[in-house]
């Protein structure tokens, strides 16, 4: 299993799995991750809508890229992070999957935009030819550019070097490259920290057309960013899961005293 | 890939085993000590092994005097070089050094050995050999002979072709040492005002020390262990020089001293017992160059206790 | 890491010395003296630089030092009279002129004694006595004409640092210059084309009706099979240590913390600084042995010869390439490592996190980016290989018999070394001429890979990310 071609072209909220059943998303049980003697995340039990926009919020060094990075086991690059608790992908525990398998269908944007030193058009099919998937080549690089935003820019220019590009351009094409292979969900580590604001707004609008078909999460220190893109909003607080709800909930009228010390920007 | 990486650990087992089992005969037949046994000063300057004189320790001590006088020349230089390279540039002068020494790097020993006669035309002629003296015994040298005096091979000579084989791969060592001292330590005593010769002296050279170690192991170890100049410009088998320290005279290290027991010249003779001495040697040479990297370890890990980090 | 507390005195002092030092420059006097200085310590460094060759300039290093000597006193009192205070540094510096300019005056032109073998030349010491006491004073004529700054405190110390360069440079100059010289007259196309070839044998000749054995022999110097033999080596060379070098260098990254990793990199270091003697004993062995069995063939090597006799060879080029390796993997497997672990991490992070394996990773983004530092490793590995004589000088022969894999293994740098030594052989006369030559190609072959490896690593750094 890995490419579900049909199944592709449904919102994701209509998607089914092999069995049939609709697709759960991630759901997350109890997961505690500490690095050493040190507790990053603790008791955090949190189910991510899917199809829809969710931001994760929170002071520096409360977590959140740790939460992120464990979600496609991207933590494990890392020496010494041990992670107890179960992340369940469509019921499946993420620990016990192959992680390559995992990775395909959990599909991960950085901070700084790393786009490999390739042509535009290899950067895009890096990962269909990596698993070695028989496709139209030329229709995903088109399909997964305009999807992004990118295809007016730079359809004359697919055998460019992608690292010619500027640093808009270059985030909005590492968004491109993790969709080719087709992911449910696609996580964002802060994607708009090392952008100007022009290219920061097409990068939210990229987002936004994204929504329905793939299910997002998105890091961010931005408060605007996250009332901008985001349908849920997800509060950590020294690695403890303070406050989850909808967007617009938790900004006017969030139930704990800590969010809403943190959205009024009395700490940071 | 692992079977193709573990190759050189086998290749390099099979060498030592082969060197130790070679060698076993020459140690069984030869004996070690006693007159003219390995590990004895009795060796002769010329086909010493036809005459049953299987003696080492002239070898290990010309290993010595070549280490010594190859560094002594080679170190300073590279240093100055290395400063020069990194902290006193004049502009592309700097990035031109480092050029430079990657083309003279690629000349080969031979060459060294083939020109070592202009230099010691050009240097030990002059000043050491009294050339145009009558030959009439100067008074108190009662010793001299005509042409016993240095010509054509000397260790010292020796000691200068290495050093100027050794320069160009230590001194970019040497500057990468330097470059490797944080930039806030440079920052912060600049910002005191100090010039930057005295940041060198106290801050960066101290800072840099371990890692300058590391380079002049490497240095001392290829000059241990090269045997095309020592065997040209020095000799093949020579006897302890009357003064030990006479480094005009020409007291040929291990390494030549080896070559020489399995053939050196003339390469139809095949002595069993010679080939197996000469086995011999290069065991004695393993036994030295892992000496000098325990002696590097160690010096190594004093200094990196003195550096608070 | 506390900055040396002796510093925050020198700052204190700091500002005595530049009013000082303002008047000193102010002065005619002290200009003059400061100016001169420099001068007569110039004019010793130069002499100094001269007579450690020459012979003939053993007059001069003693009037100098009485100068230098004297202007020493001279700044002295000058500087006692404007700063009220002794700078001690100097009255010593002055005495030492004095004492080494009579010690000079009193050896003779030859010394004897200390038992060497040799006699020293008195010109020697005097250069030694003037370079150390001239550069020392030069600096600080520098400093003060500069105008006793730290940035002239800086500039100052330039002459010390040029001068062990200059030194070197010039030394490598002559070197080449002289090699150069002596070789470009003998090359020609003809040399570089035509190969080497001695026989001499007799063949049985009718003569008056009688078998009489006559005496034939070919004579016909060329380098071209030396060349040729220096180009199969360093392809052999590189065929068996490329992939072997890289895979070593990609086990160490891959797995660095394991035991056997680091074992296989003590293991490189260790056939690094083991001479190249021992490794020319195993080829040697290796032929040895082999003498007699059927794998004589591979390891020794073999020939016929202009009657179509076949014979066992004392060295082929398969064992030299094998044990010549051994010294150019460990080269490549740094090369590697070195290109692996300078890739940012983030790329290996894009890739991973886009579901593709280690594998994938390693050799469609790692190995493309290390693939320059693999590039200059197997050409600093080609430039050692042309060079190295210690590990073939025990198998080489003339190589006249034709090269190929499995034949006598020969190379310029074998060329250069045995016309270079003694042989009683009829051809070293006619053959001596072109050793210069060989090494003039040598040089040049070795250069230009050198060149090339330079060039690349330069490359490198103007890489993007």
């Amino acid at each position: 299993m890995s490419i579900k071609v049909k199944n592709d072209q449904l919102p994701i909220e209509k998607r089914t799995d092999k069995q049939g059943s609709a697709i759960q998303g991630i759901k997350i049980n109890n997961l505690e991750v500490s690095y050493g003697k040190n507790y990053v995340l603790k008791g955090i039990d949190l189910a991510f809508p899917t199809g829809k926009v969710t931001a994760i919020i929170g002071p520096s060094g409360c977590g959140k890229t740790t939460l992120l990075r464990c979600l496609n086991r991207m933590h494990e690059l890392t020496d010494g992070c041990k992670v107890k608790g179960q992340v369940l992908l469509d019921g499946e525990n993420i620990f016990d999957m192959d992680p390559m398998l995992l990775r395909r269908r959990v599909g991960m944007v950085f901070q700084r935009p790393n786009p490999f030193p390739k042509s535009i058009r290899e950067n895009i099919l890096y990962g269909v030819k990596a698993i070695k998937y028989k496709c139209d080549y030329d229709k995903v690089v088109r399909s997964c550019l305009e999807k992004a935003a990118l295809w007016d820019e730079l359809k004359d220019r697919l055998d460019d070097n992608a690292v010619a590009l500027s640093l808009g351009q270059q985030q909005r094409l590492c968004i491109a490259r993790s969709l080719a292979i087709s992911p449910e969900i696609i996580l964002l580590d802060e994607p708009a920290s090392s952008l100007d604001p022009i290219s920061t707004a097409s990068l939210e609008a990229s987002i936004l057309a994204m929504k329905g078909e793939y299910t997002q999460i998105i890091v961010t220190h931005n408060m605007n960013e996250a009332i901008k893109v985001s349908d849920y909003v997800v509060f950590l607080y020294m690695g403890i899961l303070m406050e989850f709800g909808e967007t617009q909930k938790v900004f006017r009228n969030p139930d704990r005293q800590e969010t809403k010390d943190y959205v009024n920007g009395k700490f940071y | 890939m692992l079977i193709l990486a573990i190759l050189p650990l086998i290749f390099l087992a099979l060498i030592v085993v082969n060197l130790a089992i070679n060698s076993r005969e020459a140690i069984v037949n030869v004996g070690l000590f006693g007159y003219g046994k390995l590990l004895s000063p009795n060796i002769s300057g010329v086909f010493s092994t036809n005459l049953g004189l299987y003696g080492l320790l002239p070898g290990i001590w010309g290993t010595f005097l070549v280490i010594v006088v190859s560094m002594a020349i080679a170190v300073p230089i590279s240093m100055a070089m290395a400063i020069f390279a990194s902290e006193f540039t004049l502009g592309f002068l700097g990035k031109g050094m480092r050029t430079t020494l990657g083309i003279l790097g690629g000349i080969p020993s031979i060459i060294y050995a083939l020109m070592a006669g202009v230099f010691a035309q050009l240097f030990i002629v002059p000043k050491f050999t009294g050339a145009g003296l009558s030959p009439i015994p100067p008074p108190g040298m009662w010793w001299w002979k005509p042409g016993s005096l240095p010509f054509n091979t000397s260790t010292l000579l020796g000691g200068i072709m290495i050093s100027m084989l050794i320069i160009p791969f230590m001194a970019p060592l040497f500057e990468d040492a330097i470059r490797n001292v944080p930039n806030s330590l440079k920052e912060a005593s600049l910002g005191l005002g100090a010039s930057r010769w005295h940041t060198l002296k106290t801050t960066t050279l101290p800072y840099a020390l371990r890692e300058i170690i590391s380079a002049c192991s490497l240095g001392v170890l290829t000059a241990m262990g090269d045997v095309v100049i020592a065997g040209i410009v020095i000799g093949f088998e020579s006897p302890l020089p009357t003064p030990l320290y006479d480094v005009l005279k020409s007291t040929a290290p291990l390494t030549s001293t080896g070559a020489g027991f399995s053939g050196g010249f003339d390469q139809g003779a095949f002595n069993a017992t010679a080939n197996s001495a000469a086995n011999f040697t290069g065991l004695l040479l393993l036994v030295m160059a892992f000496a000098i990297m325990g002696v590097t370890y160690i010096l190594q890990r004093r200094f990196k206790r003195r550096v608070a980090r | 890491m506390k900055i040396n507390p002796s510093l925050e005195s020198n700052v204190g002092n700091a500002s005595k010395y530049v009013t000082s030092i303002a008047k000193m420059r102010g002065s005619i006097i002290g200009k003059i003296l400061v100016l001169a200085t420099v001068v007569i310590a110039g004019l010793g460094i130069i002499l100094g630089c001269l007579s450690l060759s020459l012979n003939s300039l053993d007059s001069y290093p003693i009037p100098l030092l009485v100068l230098l000597g004297i202007l020493m006193a001279c700044l002295f009192v000058y500087t006692q009279h404007i700063k009220r205070e002794k700078q001690w540094g100097l009255i010593i510096f002055a005495g030492l002129s004095f004492i080494s300019a009579y010690i000079l005056r009193l050896l003779p032109t030859y010394l004897y004694g200390f038992q060497i073998n040799g006699i020293i030349h008195r010109s020697f010491i005097s250069a030694l006595l003037l370079l150390a006491l001239t550069v020392p004073s030069f600096c600080y004529g520098l400093y003060h004409m500069l105008g006793a700054t730290p940035k002239a405190h800086d500039l100052s110390r330039y002459p010390i640092i040029m001068l062990p360069i200059v030194l070197i440079l010039i030394a490598y100059g002559i070197l080449l210059y002289r090699v150069f010289n002596l070789g470009v007259g003998n090359l020609s196309w003809h040399i570089l084309i035509t190969p080497f070839e001695f026989q001499d044998w007799s063949t049985i000749v009718w003569q008056n009706n009688w078998p009489t054995w006559v005496p034939q022999s070919i004579h016909q110097p060329g380098l071209s099979n030396y060349i040729m033999g220096t180009l199969l080596l360093i392809g052999m060379t590189s065929v068996i240590s490329i992939p072997l070098g890289v895979a070593v260098g990609i086990y160490v990254t891959e797995r660095s913390k394991g035991k056997l990793a680091k074992t296989i990199k003590f293991s490189c270091t260790t056939l690094k600084s083991i001479s190249v003697f021992v490794l020319g004993l195993t080829a040697m062995t290796l032929v040895r042995d082999t003498y007699g069995t059927f794998l004589a063939n591979i390891f020794a090597g073999f020939y016929y010869d202009i009657q179509g006799n076949r014979h066992i060879a004392s060295g082929s080029f398969f064992t030299a390439a094998l044990i010549i390796s051994l010294l150019v993997i460990p080269i490549i497997a740094r090369a590697t490592e070195e290109g692996i672990l300078s890739s940012p991490s983030d790329l290996k992070e894009g890739s991973l996190s886009l579901g593709a394996s280690n594998q994938y990773t390693l050799s469609h983004i790692l190995i493309p980016w290390a693939l320059p530092n693999i590039v200059t490793g197997w050409l600093l590995g080609c430039a050692e290989t042309a060079g190295s004589l210690a590990t073939i000088w025990f198998i080489s022969g003339t190589g006249q018999y034709g090269t190929g894999p499995f034949n006598s293994v020969t190379s310029l740098s074998y060329f250069i070394y045995f016309v270079h030594s003694d042989i009683d052989m009829n051809f070293k006369s006619v053959e001596g001429i072109y050793q210069y030559s060989a090494a003039v190609i040598l040089i040049i072959i070795a250069v230009a890979l050198s060149i090339a490896a330079v060039i690349i690593k330069g490359r490198l750094q103007k890489r993007y990310r």
